[in-house]
Protein backbone atom coordinates (compact mmCIF):
# COMPACT_ATOMS: atom_id res chain seq x y z
CA UNK A 1 0.00 0.00 0.00
CA UNK A 2 0.92 3.26 -0.94
CA UNK A 3 1.98 6.26 1.92
CA UNK A 4 -0.32 8.21 0.94
CA UNK A 5 -2.66 5.83 1.44
CA UNK A 6 -1.76 4.38 4.65
CA UNK A 7 -1.55 8.67 5.98
CA UNK A 8 -5.12 8.19 4.65
CA UNK A 9 -6.41 5.73 7.02
CA UNK A 10 -4.27 6.82 9.85
CA UNK A 11 -6.02 10.11 9.31
CA UNK A 12 -9.21 8.60 9.12
CA UNK A 13 -8.33 6.63 12.25
CA UNK A 14 -8.20 9.41 14.19
CA UNK A 15 -11.43 11.09 13.07
CA UNK A 16 -12.56 7.98 13.77
CA UNK A 17 -11.62 7.40 17.82
CA UNK A 18 -9.90 10.77 19.03
CA UNK A 19 -10.84 9.92 22.61
CA UNK A 20 -9.29 6.58 22.05
CA UNK A 21 -6.32 8.42 20.72
CA UNK A 22 -6.67 11.33 23.03
CA UNK A 23 -6.59 9.08 26.12
CA UNK A 24 -3.29 7.44 24.97
CA UNK A 25 -1.62 10.44 23.98
CA UNK A 26 -2.69 11.70 28.18
CA UNK A 27 -0.80 8.54 29.20
CA UNK A 28 2.04 9.23 27.58
CA UNK A 29 2.17 12.77 28.57
CA UNK A 30 1.67 11.15 32.11
CA UNK A 31 4.99 8.75 31.70
CA UNK A 32 7.08 10.59 29.96
CA UNK A 33 6.77 13.88 32.09
CA UNK A 34 7.25 11.54 35.14
CA UNK A 35 10.62 10.65 33.25
CA UNK A 36 11.65 13.88 32.76
CA UNK A 37 10.65 15.36 35.95
CA UNK A 38 12.51 12.51 37.71
CA UNK A 39 15.53 13.55 35.50
CA UNK A 40 15.37 17.57 35.64
CA UNK A 41 14.63 17.40 39.55
CA UNK A 42 17.84 15.22 40.56
CA UNK A 43 19.78 17.15 37.43
CA UNK A 44 18.73 20.76 39.04
CA UNK A 45 19.52 19.48 42.17
CA UNK A 46 23.18 18.20 41.06
CA UNK A 47 24.03 21.43 39.08
CA UNK A 48 22.76 23.32 41.97
CA UNK A 49 25.39 21.61 43.72
CA UNK A 50 28.28 22.23 41.13
CA UNK A 51 27.30 26.34 41.14
CA UNK A 52 27.68 26.64 44.53
CA UNK A 53 31.29 25.15 43.98
CA UNK A 54 32.00 27.01 41.22
CA UNK A 55 30.42 30.19 42.96
CA UNK A 56 32.72 29.53 46.02
CA UNK A 57 35.41 30.13 43.96
CA UNK A 58 37.81 27.95 41.55
CA UNK A 59 38.12 24.64 42.63
CA UNK A 60 41.38 23.29 44.19
CA UNK A 61 41.99 20.23 42.87
CA UNK A 62 45.14 18.35 43.83
CA UNK A 63 47.16 16.30 41.77
CA UNK A 64 49.51 13.94 44.00
CA UNK A 65 52.59 12.97 42.20
CA UNK A 66 56.19 12.14 43.89
CA UNK A 67 58.89 14.02 41.90
CA UNK A 68 57.45 15.60 39.26
CA UNK A 69 58.58 14.57 35.80
CA UNK A 70 58.07 16.37 32.06
CA UNK A 71 55.61 14.13 30.74
CA UNK A 72 53.29 14.24 33.79
CA UNK A 73 52.52 17.91 32.17
CA UNK A 74 50.82 16.03 29.19
CA UNK A 75 48.66 14.16 31.55
CA UNK A 76 47.59 17.54 32.70
CA UNK A 77 46.84 18.51 29.23
CA UNK A 78 45.10 16.00 28.87
CA UNK A 79 42.89 16.21 32.01
CA UNK A 80 41.88 19.73 30.86
CA UNK A 81 42.94 21.83 34.12
CA UNK A 82 42.58 25.76 33.38
CA UNK A 83 45.88 25.90 35.93
CA UNK A 84 48.63 24.07 37.05
CA UNK A 85 51.26 25.29 39.78
CA UNK A 86 53.38 23.32 42.14
CA UNK A 87 53.16 23.22 45.60
CA UNK A 88 54.89 21.71 48.84
CA UNK A 89 58.65 22.03 47.41
CA UNK A 90 61.51 22.58 49.66
CA UNK A 91 62.93 26.74 49.26
CA UNK A 92 65.92 26.60 46.31
CA UNK A 93 69.12 28.23 47.50
CA UNK A 94 69.49 30.87 44.87
CA UNK A 95 72.30 33.52 44.05
CA UNK A 96 71.86 37.04 42.53
CA UNK A 97 74.99 37.81 41.65
CA UNK A 98 77.37 36.68 45.12
CA UNK A 99 74.27 37.88 47.18
CA UNK A 100 72.28 34.37 48.31
CA UNK A 101 68.31 35.20 48.56
CA UNK A 102 66.56 34.30 51.28
CA UNK A 103 63.99 32.21 50.07
CA UNK A 104 62.15 32.13 53.35
CA UNK A 105 61.11 36.33 52.97
CA UNK A 106 61.33 36.06 49.03
CA UNK A 107 58.86 33.22 48.23
CA UNK A 108 59.13 31.09 44.81
CA UNK A 109 56.21 30.09 42.48
CA UNK A 110 56.59 27.27 39.79
CA UNK A 111 54.09 28.18 37.42
CA UNK A 112 53.26 25.90 34.82
CA UNK A 113 51.83 28.39 31.62
CA UNK A 114 49.06 26.09 29.81
CA UNK A 115 50.16 29.02 26.97
CA UNK A 116 52.68 31.98 26.73
CA UNK A 117 49.63 34.24 27.54
CA UNK A 118 49.17 32.59 30.81
CA UNK A 119 52.91 33.50 32.11
CA UNK A 120 52.40 37.10 30.74
CA UNK A 121 50.23 37.51 33.55
CA UNK A 122 53.13 37.63 35.78
CA UNK A 123 54.84 40.17 33.61
CA UNK A 124 54.63 43.81 33.70
CA UNK A 125 57.85 44.69 32.06
CA UNK A 126 60.50 42.77 30.09
CA UNK A 127 59.43 39.29 28.39
CA UNK A 128 58.16 35.71 29.85
CA UNK A 129 59.96 33.29 27.24
CA UNK A 130 59.56 29.79 29.07
CA UNK A 131 63.51 28.31 28.45
CA UNK A 132 65.60 29.49 31.85
CA UNK A 133 63.76 32.52 32.65
CA UNK A 134 62.68 33.97 35.57
CA UNK A 135 60.67 37.12 36.39
CA UNK A 136 61.36 38.61 39.68
CA UNK A 137 59.33 41.32 41.22
CA UNK A 138 59.81 45.03 41.97
CA UNK A 139 60.62 44.29 45.84
CA UNK A 140 63.18 41.85 45.04
CA UNK A 141 64.67 44.16 42.35
CA UNK A 142 65.08 47.24 44.67
CA UNK A 143 66.54 44.80 47.48
CA UNK A 144 69.25 43.05 45.11
CA UNK A 145 69.50 45.84 42.48
CA UNK A 146 68.65 43.62 39.88
CA UNK A 147 68.18 44.44 36.36
CA UNK A 148 66.82 42.81 33.09
CA UNK A 149 69.29 40.27 31.55
CA UNK A 150 71.02 39.54 35.41
CA UNK A 151 71.54 35.67 36.45
CA UNK A 152 69.85 33.94 38.90
CA UNK A 153 71.81 31.12 39.70
CA UNK A 154 70.67 27.90 42.00
CA UNK A 155 73.16 25.97 43.81
CA UNK A 156 72.31 22.38 43.81
CA UNK A 157 73.74 19.48 45.29
CA UNK A 158 75.03 18.13 41.97
CA UNK A 159 76.90 20.51 39.56
CA UNK A 160 76.73 22.78 37.32
CA UNK A 161 74.04 24.89 39.02
CA UNK A 162 71.56 26.09 37.33
CA UNK A 163 71.63 29.68 35.86
CA UNK A 164 68.54 31.61 34.90
CA UNK A 165 67.90 34.53 32.97
CA UNK A 166 65.87 37.87 34.54
CA UNK A 167 63.47 37.89 31.87
CA UNK A 168 60.82 40.09 33.19
CA UNK A 169 59.67 42.02 36.42
CA UNK A 170 56.59 42.43 37.89
CA UNK A 171 54.52 44.23 40.54
CA UNK A 172 54.46 42.78 44.15
CA UNK A 173 51.31 44.13 45.44
CA UNK A 174 49.50 41.60 47.71
CA UNK A 175 51.06 38.42 45.90
CA UNK A 176 52.82 36.11 48.35
CA UNK A 177 55.76 35.02 46.31
CA UNK A 178 58.89 36.90 44.34
CA UNK A 179 59.95 34.61 42.24
CA UNK A 180 58.36 32.70 39.16
CA UNK A 181 59.77 30.27 37.23
CA UNK A 182 58.24 28.72 34.52
CA UNK A 183 57.75 25.44 36.35
CA UNK A 184 58.78 23.10 33.33
CA UNK A 185 62.14 24.09 32.96
CA UNK A 186 62.94 24.12 36.70
CA UNK A 187 61.74 20.39 37.02
CA UNK A 188 63.48 19.92 34.19
CA UNK A 189 66.97 21.64 35.14
CA UNK A 190 66.82 19.77 38.38
CA UNK A 191 65.98 16.20 36.86
CA UNK A 192 69.11 16.89 34.70
CA UNK A 193 70.98 16.93 37.59
CA UNK A 194 69.34 13.67 39.43
CA UNK A 195 67.54 16.07 41.68
CA UNK A 196 63.93 15.13 41.83
CA UNK A 197 61.40 16.89 43.45
CA UNK A 198 59.18 15.51 46.38
CA UNK A 199 55.98 17.32 45.49
CA UNK A 200 52.89 18.13 44.28
CA UNK A 201 51.09 19.53 41.36
CA UNK A 202 48.22 21.66 41.97
CA UNK A 203 45.47 22.27 39.36
CA UNK A 204 42.57 24.43 39.01
CA UNK A 205 38.96 23.53 37.44
CA UNK A 206 36.79 26.10 35.76
CA UNK A 207 34.03 23.92 36.59
CA UNK A 208 33.54 21.69 39.38
CA UNK A 209 31.73 19.28 36.83
CA UNK A 210 34.47 18.10 34.87
CA UNK A 211 36.37 16.51 38.69
CA UNK A 212 34.74 13.61 38.71
CA UNK A 213 35.82 12.86 34.94
CA UNK A 214 39.52 14.27 35.47
CA UNK A 215 39.85 11.95 38.67
CA UNK A 216 38.81 8.79 36.80
CA UNK A 217 41.09 9.71 33.73
CA UNK A 218 44.48 10.50 35.68
CA UNK A 219 43.69 7.38 38.27
CA UNK A 220 43.84 5.07 34.55
CA UNK A 221 47.17 6.57 34.52
CA UNK A 222 47.69 5.48 37.92
CA UNK A 223 48.26 8.89 39.23
CA UNK A 224 46.35 9.52 42.78
CA UNK A 225 43.87 12.87 42.52
CA UNK A 226 41.60 14.09 45.38
CA UNK A 227 40.38 17.27 46.35
CA UNK A 228 39.30 18.39 49.75
CA UNK A 229 35.49 17.58 48.97
CA UNK A 230 35.84 14.01 47.52
CA UNK A 231 33.31 12.34 50.02
CA UNK A 232 30.76 14.74 48.47
CA UNK A 233 31.91 14.62 44.91
CA UNK A 234 31.38 11.08 45.46
CA UNK A 235 27.87 11.41 45.83
CA UNK A 236 27.38 13.53 43.23
CA UNK A 237 28.60 10.87 40.98
CA UNK A 238 26.28 8.44 42.51
CA UNK A 239 23.11 10.98 41.38
CA UNK A 240 24.01 10.58 37.76
CA UNK A 241 23.53 6.65 38.32
CA UNK A 242 20.45 7.36 40.12
CA UNK A 243 19.12 9.30 37.31
CA UNK A 244 20.02 6.65 35.51
CA UNK A 245 18.77 3.87 36.77
CA UNK A 246 15.03 6.13 37.85
CA UNK A 247 14.96 6.81 34.12
CA UNK A 248 15.20 3.43 33.15
CA UNK A 249 12.47 2.50 36.03
CA UNK A 250 10.24 5.31 34.68
CA UNK A 251 10.87 3.72 31.31
CA UNK A 252 10.02 0.82 32.15
CA UNK A 253 6.66 1.43 33.62
CA UNK A 254 5.84 3.92 30.96
CA UNK A 255 6.21 0.97 28.25
CA UNK A 256 3.83 -1.58 30.59
CA UNK A 257 1.40 1.35 31.04
CA UNK A 258 1.56 2.26 27.03
CA UNK A 259 1.39 -1.30 25.67
CA UNK A 260 -1.55 -2.46 28.12
CA UNK A 261 -3.16 1.10 26.61
CA UNK A 262 -1.83 -0.25 23.06
CA UNK A 263 -3.49 -3.72 23.67
CA UNK A 264 -6.77 -1.76 25.16
CA UNK A 265 -6.98 0.44 21.94
CA UNK A 266 -6.34 -2.38 19.27
CA UNK A 267 -9.17 -4.65 21.16
CA UNK A 268 -11.42 -1.57 20.67
CA UNK A 269 -10.63 -1.37 17.49
CA UNK A 270 -10.78 -5.22 16.44
CA UNK A 271 -13.92 -5.04 14.31
CA UNK A 272 -12.35 -2.49 12.40
CA UNK A 273 -9.52 -3.99 12.11
CA UNK A 274 -11.60 -7.29 11.31
CA UNK A 275 -13.25 -4.48 8.44
CA UNK A 276 -10.00 -4.15 7.03
CA UNK A 277 -8.55 -7.77 6.59
CA UNK A 278 -12.01 -8.67 5.26
CA UNK A 279 -11.91 -6.22 2.07
CA UNK A 280 -8.40 -7.47 1.95
CA UNK A 281 -5.69 -5.18 3.53
CA UNK A 282 -2.31 -6.75 4.41
CA UNK A 283 -1.13 -7.28 8.33
CA UNK A 284 1.61 -5.32 7.34
CA UNK A 285 -0.19 -3.04 6.14
CA UNK A 286 -2.19 -2.47 8.91
CA UNK A 287 0.33 -2.34 11.20
CA UNK A 288 2.35 0.47 9.70
CA UNK A 289 -0.99 2.33 9.85
CA UNK A 290 -0.95 2.21 13.55
CA UNK A 291 2.18 2.66 13.60
CA UNK A 292 2.03 6.24 12.01
CA UNK A 293 -0.83 7.16 14.53
CA UNK A 294 1.12 5.89 17.47
CA UNK A 295 4.05 7.34 16.15
CA UNK A 296 2.45 10.65 15.65
CA UNK A 297 0.96 10.66 18.87
CA UNK A 298 4.35 9.75 21.00
CA UNK A 299 5.58 13.43 18.89
CA UNK A 300 2.49 14.93 20.03
CA UNK A 301 2.97 14.03 23.87
CA UNK A 302 6.40 14.13 23.60
CA UNK A 303 5.85 18.04 22.46
CA UNK A 304 3.66 18.38 25.42
CA UNK A 305 5.90 16.44 27.77
CA UNK A 306 8.55 18.83 27.20
CA UNK A 307 6.37 21.67 27.46
CA UNK A 308 5.08 20.28 31.08
CA UNK A 309 8.53 19.40 32.37
CA UNK A 310 10.34 23.34 31.17
CA UNK A 311 7.83 25.01 33.58
CA UNK A 312 8.55 22.16 35.62
CA UNK A 313 12.32 22.55 36.03
CA UNK A 314 11.89 26.20 35.94
CA UNK A 315 9.76 26.10 38.90
CA UNK A 316 12.15 23.59 40.84
CA UNK A 317 15.30 25.88 39.14
CA UNK A 318 13.67 28.55 41.15
CA UNK A 319 13.13 27.20 44.51
CA UNK A 320 16.83 25.91 44.17
CA UNK A 321 18.07 29.80 43.59
CA UNK A 322 15.72 31.19 46.34
CA UNK A 323 16.92 28.24 49.27
CA UNK A 324 20.67 28.11 47.83
CA UNK A 325 21.14 31.85 46.26
CA UNK A 326 22.93 30.06 43.46
CA UNK A 327 22.35 30.99 39.38
CA UNK A 328 21.08 27.82 37.96
CA UNK A 329 22.76 26.57 33.67
CA UNK A 330 20.78 24.41 31.77
CA UNK A 331 23.24 21.76 31.06
CA UNK A 332 20.93 19.34 32.58
CA UNK A 333 17.48 20.16 29.82
CA UNK A 334 19.67 18.72 27.43
CA UNK A 335 20.41 15.25 29.53
CA UNK A 336 16.30 15.03 29.60
CA UNK A 337 15.84 15.98 26.40
CA UNK A 338 18.12 13.24 25.44
CA UNK A 339 16.52 10.68 28.10
CA UNK A 340 12.99 11.47 26.82
CA UNK A 341 14.05 10.83 23.62
CA UNK A 342 15.58 7.34 24.38
CA UNK A 343 12.43 6.52 26.20
CA UNK A 344 10.34 7.78 23.35
CA UNK A 345 11.76 5.28 20.95
CA UNK A 346 11.79 1.93 23.51
CA UNK A 347 7.87 3.08 24.04
CA UNK A 348 7.47 3.32 20.66
CA UNK A 349 9.67 0.17 19.80
CA UNK A 350 7.81 -2.11 22.16
CA UNK A 351 4.28 -0.78 21.32
CA UNK A 352 5.46 -1.58 17.81
CA UNK A 353 6.04 -5.14 19.05
CA UNK A 354 2.32 -4.88 20.84
CA UNK A 355 0.51 -4.25 17.78
CA UNK A 356 2.25 -6.59 15.74
CA UNK A 357 1.47 -9.32 18.46
CA UNK A 358 -2.11 -8.51 18.75
CA UNK A 359 -2.79 -7.62 15.17
CA UNK A 360 -0.77 -10.71 14.13
CA UNK A 361 -3.31 -13.17 15.98
CA UNK A 362 -6.90 -11.35 15.49
CA UNK A 363 -8.76 -14.05 14.44
CA UNK A 364 -10.86 -12.96 11.71
CA UNK A 365 -13.67 -15.89 11.61
CA UNK A 366 -14.15 -15.73 15.34
CA UNK A 367 -14.46 -11.93 15.22
CA UNK A 368 -17.32 -12.26 12.91
CA UNK A 369 -18.75 -14.96 14.71
CA UNK A 370 -18.56 -12.76 17.39
CA UNK A 371 -19.51 -10.03 16.39
CA UNK A 372 -22.71 -11.78 14.93
CA UNK A 373 -23.62 -12.47 17.90
CA UNK B 1 -13.45 -22.51 -10.70
CA UNK B 2 -13.97 -23.34 -7.01
CA UNK B 3 -13.00 -27.24 -5.96
CA UNK B 4 -13.48 -28.34 -2.78
CA UNK B 5 -11.88 -31.49 -1.71
CA UNK B 6 -12.22 -33.15 2.20
CA UNK B 7 -12.36 -30.15 3.73
CA UNK B 8 -12.64 -30.27 7.96
CA UNK B 9 -13.27 -27.90 10.36
CA UNK B 10 -12.32 -28.76 13.59
CA UNK B 11 -12.59 -25.92 16.39
CA UNK B 12 -10.47 -26.01 19.39
CA UNK B 13 -13.40 -25.87 21.78
CA UNK B 14 -15.83 -28.18 20.05
CA UNK B 15 -15.93 -31.57 20.19
CA UNK B 16 -17.68 -31.86 16.41
CA UNK B 17 -16.13 -31.01 13.43
CA UNK B 18 -17.69 -27.65 12.00
CA UNK B 19 -16.92 -29.05 8.40
CA UNK B 20 -16.61 -33.21 7.83
CA UNK B 21 -15.30 -34.28 4.74
CA UNK B 22 -16.91 -31.75 2.11
CA UNK B 23 -16.60 -32.21 -1.01
CA UNK B 24 -17.56 -29.33 -3.62
CA UNK B 25 -17.28 -27.82 -7.10
CA UNK B 26 -18.50 -24.53 -7.78
CA UNK B 27 -18.59 -23.07 -11.62
CA UNK B 28 -17.50 -19.48 -12.72
CA UNK B 29 -20.66 -17.37 -12.38
CA UNK B 30 -22.90 -19.43 -10.16
CA UNK B 31 -25.27 -18.62 -7.68
CA UNK B 32 -24.78 -20.86 -4.68
CA UNK B 33 -27.07 -21.03 -1.99
CA UNK B 34 -26.04 -23.08 1.01
CA UNK B 35 -28.72 -23.73 3.68
CA UNK B 36 -28.86 -24.91 7.12
CA UNK B 37 -29.49 -24.74 10.67
CA UNK B 38 -27.29 -22.49 13.44
CA UNK B 39 -24.10 -24.50 13.71
CA UNK B 40 -24.37 -26.31 10.60
CA UNK B 41 -21.18 -25.27 9.02
CA UNK B 42 -22.26 -23.43 6.48
CA UNK B 43 -20.74 -19.53 7.59
CA UNK B 44 -17.22 -21.41 8.14
CA UNK B 45 -17.47 -23.15 4.79
CA UNK B 46 -17.74 -19.77 3.54
CA UNK B 47 -15.24 -17.77 5.33
CA UNK B 48 -12.77 -20.46 3.89
CA UNK B 49 -13.88 -20.32 0.58
CA UNK B 50 -13.42 -16.48 0.80
CA UNK B 51 -9.74 -16.95 2.86
CA UNK B 52 -10.52 -15.47 6.43
CA UNK B 53 -10.45 -18.66 8.01
CA UNK B 54 -7.81 -21.70 7.56
CA UNK B 55 -9.39 -25.31 7.65
CA UNK B 56 -7.75 -28.41 9.27
CA UNK B 57 -7.25 -30.74 6.39
CA UNK B 58 -8.27 -30.29 2.66
CA UNK B 59 -8.22 -27.90 -0.09
CA UNK B 60 -9.79 -25.20 -1.79
CA UNK B 61 -9.18 -24.56 -5.08
CA UNK B 62 -10.05 -21.00 -6.63
CA UNK B 63 -8.46 -20.62 -10.59
CA UNK B 64 -6.01 -23.75 -9.89
CA UNK B 65 -4.40 -21.85 -6.44
CA UNK B 66 -4.86 -23.85 -3.27
CA UNK B 67 -5.73 -20.97 -1.14
CA UNK B 68 -5.68 -22.95 1.78
CA UNK B 69 -1.59 -23.27 1.53
CA UNK B 70 -0.62 -19.59 0.64
CA UNK B 71 1.20 -16.96 2.83
CA UNK B 72 -1.16 -14.70 4.72
CA UNK B 73 -0.19 -11.93 2.43
CA UNK B 74 -1.80 -13.90 -1.03
CA UNK B 75 -4.58 -14.74 1.43
CA UNK B 76 -4.82 -10.83 1.33
CA UNK B 77 -4.52 -10.19 -2.13
CA UNK B 78 -6.92 -12.93 -2.78
CA UNK B 79 -9.69 -11.81 -0.69
CA UNK B 80 -9.16 -8.22 -2.03
CA UNK B 81 -8.81 -8.92 -5.74
CA UNK B 82 -11.42 -11.99 -6.01
CA UNK B 83 -13.56 -11.79 -3.68
CA UNK B 84 -16.44 -9.39 -2.01
CA UNK B 85 -18.17 -9.94 1.32
CA UNK B 86 -21.14 -8.74 2.43
CA UNK B 87 -22.66 -9.92 6.33
CA UNK B 88 -25.49 -9.80 7.93
CA UNK B 89 -23.96 -6.91 10.18
CA UNK B 90 -23.15 -4.93 7.47
CA UNK B 91 -19.49 -4.54 8.83
CA UNK B 92 -19.45 -0.75 7.84
CA UNK B 93 -17.10 1.39 9.40
CA UNK B 94 -19.86 3.73 11.20
CA UNK B 95 -18.16 6.94 11.05
CA UNK B 96 -17.13 6.85 7.44
CA UNK B 97 -19.07 8.27 5.14
CA UNK B 98 -21.02 6.32 2.17
CA UNK B 99 -18.04 7.53 -0.24
CA UNK B 100 -15.34 6.35 2.61
CA UNK B 101 -16.50 3.38 3.10
CA UNK B 102 -16.87 2.18 -0.14
CA UNK B 103 -13.78 3.89 -1.04
CA UNK B 104 -12.11 1.14 1.30
CA UNK B 105 -11.03 -1.21 -1.39
CA UNK B 106 -10.18 1.07 -3.81
CA UNK B 107 -7.65 1.66 -1.52
CA UNK B 108 -6.09 -1.21 -0.15
CA UNK B 109 -6.13 -2.13 -3.94
CA UNK B 110 -3.85 0.61 -4.90
CA UNK B 111 -6.68 1.81 -7.47
CA UNK B 112 -5.79 5.11 -9.13
CA UNK B 113 -7.24 8.44 -7.33
CA UNK B 114 -8.86 9.15 -10.86
CA UNK B 115 -10.66 6.22 -10.94
CA UNK B 116 -12.08 6.55 -7.78
CA UNK B 117 -15.24 9.13 -7.66
CA UNK B 118 -16.54 7.76 -11.07
CA UNK B 119 -16.14 3.97 -9.56
CA UNK B 120 -17.68 5.28 -6.47
CA UNK B 121 -20.30 6.80 -8.01
CA UNK B 122 -21.48 4.54 -10.52
CA UNK B 123 -22.07 1.85 -8.41
CA UNK B 124 -23.81 3.40 -5.98
CA UNK B 125 -26.15 4.53 -8.39
CA UNK B 126 -26.69 0.67 -9.20
CA UNK B 127 -27.39 -0.45 -5.38
CA UNK B 128 -29.52 3.03 -5.25
CA UNK B 129 -27.49 4.82 -2.74
CA UNK B 130 -26.34 8.02 -5.10
CA UNK B 131 -28.34 10.57 -2.68
CA UNK B 132 -26.54 8.90 0.30
CA UNK B 133 -22.78 9.41 -0.98
CA UNK B 134 -21.89 12.27 1.65
CA UNK B 135 -24.07 10.60 4.65
CA UNK B 136 -22.58 8.91 7.39
CA UNK B 137 -22.90 4.96 7.54
CA UNK B 138 -24.27 5.42 11.03
CA UNK B 139 -27.11 7.29 9.64
CA UNK B 140 -28.24 4.76 7.44
CA UNK B 141 -31.62 3.05 7.80
CA UNK B 142 -30.65 -1.19 7.81
CA UNK B 143 -31.56 -1.72 3.63
CA UNK B 144 -29.18 1.01 3.25
CA UNK B 145 -26.33 -0.36 5.36
CA UNK B 146 -26.54 -3.18 3.38
CA UNK B 147 -26.95 -1.78 0.22
CA UNK B 148 -23.75 0.16 1.07
CA UNK B 149 -21.91 -3.13 1.93
CA UNK B 150 -22.78 -4.65 -1.29
CA UNK B 151 -21.35 -1.70 -3.51
CA UNK B 152 -18.19 -1.61 -1.29
CA UNK B 153 -18.25 -5.75 -1.90
CA UNK B 154 -18.31 -4.52 -5.68
CA UNK B 155 -16.21 -1.51 -6.37
CA UNK B 156 -12.98 -3.49 -6.89
CA UNK B 157 -15.27 -5.72 -9.68
CA UNK B 158 -14.21 -9.23 -7.72
CA UNK B 159 -15.78 -12.33 -9.99
CA UNK B 160 -17.08 -13.65 -6.53
CA UNK B 161 -19.57 -12.13 -3.91
CA UNK B 162 -19.85 -14.08 -0.84
CA UNK B 163 -22.80 -13.49 1.36
CA UNK B 164 -23.42 -14.50 5.32
CA UNK B 165 -27.14 -13.75 6.05
CA UNK B 166 -27.24 -10.68 4.19
CA UNK B 167 -30.94 -10.47 4.90
CA UNK B 168 -30.62 -11.11 8.66
CA UNK B 169 -31.23 -7.87 9.71
CA UNK B 170 -33.42 -6.80 7.64
CA UNK B 171 -37.76 -6.65 7.01
CA UNK B 172 -39.25 -8.44 4.29
CA UNK B 173 -39.03 -5.52 1.54
CA UNK B 174 -35.55 -4.61 2.29
CA UNK B 175 -34.80 -8.21 2.04
CA UNK B 176 -36.73 -8.86 -1.23
CA UNK B 177 -34.61 -5.53 -2.79
CA UNK B 178 -31.50 -7.12 -1.33
CA UNK B 179 -31.86 -10.82 -2.82
CA UNK B 180 -33.13 -8.79 -6.32
CA UNK B 181 -29.86 -6.92 -5.99
CA UNK B 182 -27.91 -10.26 -5.82
CA UNK B 183 -29.62 -11.87 -8.58
CA UNK B 184 -28.77 -8.42 -11.04
CA UNK B 185 -25.28 -8.92 -9.47
CA UNK B 186 -25.25 -12.49 -10.44
CA UNK B 187 -26.84 -11.94 -14.18
CA UNK B 188 -24.00 -9.97 -14.30
CA UNK B 189 -21.84 -13.01 -14.61
CA UNK B 190 -20.24 -12.68 -10.71
CA UNK B 191 -20.60 -15.79 -8.69
CA UNK B 192 -22.62 -15.08 -5.56
CA UNK B 193 -22.64 -17.76 -2.52
CA UNK B 194 -25.37 -17.16 -0.39
CA UNK B 195 -25.36 -18.45 2.91
CA UNK B 196 -28.64 -18.05 4.62
CA UNK B 197 -31.64 -20.35 7.03
CA UNK B 198 -34.40 -18.55 4.80
CA UNK B 199 -34.96 -21.30 2.14
CA UNK B 200 -37.35 -18.49 0.42
CA UNK B 201 -33.97 -16.44 -0.31
CA UNK B 202 -32.19 -19.28 -1.29
CA UNK B 203 -34.15 -20.37 -3.87
CA UNK B 204 -32.75 -17.23 -5.73
CA UNK B 205 -29.79 -19.47 -6.20
CA UNK B 206 -28.87 -21.94 -9.25
CA UNK B 207 -28.26 -24.49 -6.77
CA UNK B 208 -28.28 -25.10 -3.26
CA UNK B 209 -26.95 -27.28 -1.17
CA UNK B 210 -28.08 -28.37 2.57
CA UNK B 211 -25.49 -28.87 5.34
CA UNK B 212 -25.98 -30.90 8.61
CA UNK B 213 -23.42 -31.02 11.06
CA UNK B 214 -20.71 -30.38 8.81
CA UNK B 215 -22.07 -32.69 6.18
CA UNK B 216 -23.19 -31.60 2.97
CA UNK B 217 -27.04 -33.79 3.37
CA UNK B 218 -28.77 -32.51 0.03
CA UNK B 219 -27.92 -30.81 -3.53
CA UNK B 220 -30.85 -29.61 -5.43
CA UNK B 221 -30.30 -27.62 -8.45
Amino acid sequence: MKLRDLLWFSKKEFATCPWLYAGLALLLVFALSAIGMTVETFNRAVNAFYDYFNDLGKNEFRVEINGIQTEHKHLLDDAGFSEVYAEGWDNPVLFAGDREIDTNDYYVELYYPRKESDFSKYLETGSAERKNNVLVSDRLVEEYGIELGDKLVQKVSKQPDVVYTVTGFFHKGHKYYDIVFPLETYVNNLADRGVFCQNYLVGTLDDARNYIRIRRELRQKLIIAYCEYDDVFEVMAVADVIIYALSAITTFFGVWMFNNALGIMVRRRTLYLLKLRMIGIRTSSLIKIFCITTAATILLSSLISYCVIMVFSNYIGGLIKEFYSVGMNNSGSAKSILIIFAACIVIYLCGVLKLKRTIGKANLHQELEGSRA
Amino acid sequence: MIVIEKLSKIYDTADVPALDNVDLKINDGEFLSIVGKSGSGKSTLLHIIGGIEKPTSGKVTVDEVDITSVSDNELSDYRSRKTGFVFQSFHLEPQFTVYDNVRLPLLINDISYNEHKERIESILKKVGLEDKIKSKASKLSGGEKQRCAIARALVCDPPLILADEPCGNLDSENSFKIMELLKNINDEGKGVILVTHDKEAARCGSRIIELKDGRIINETS
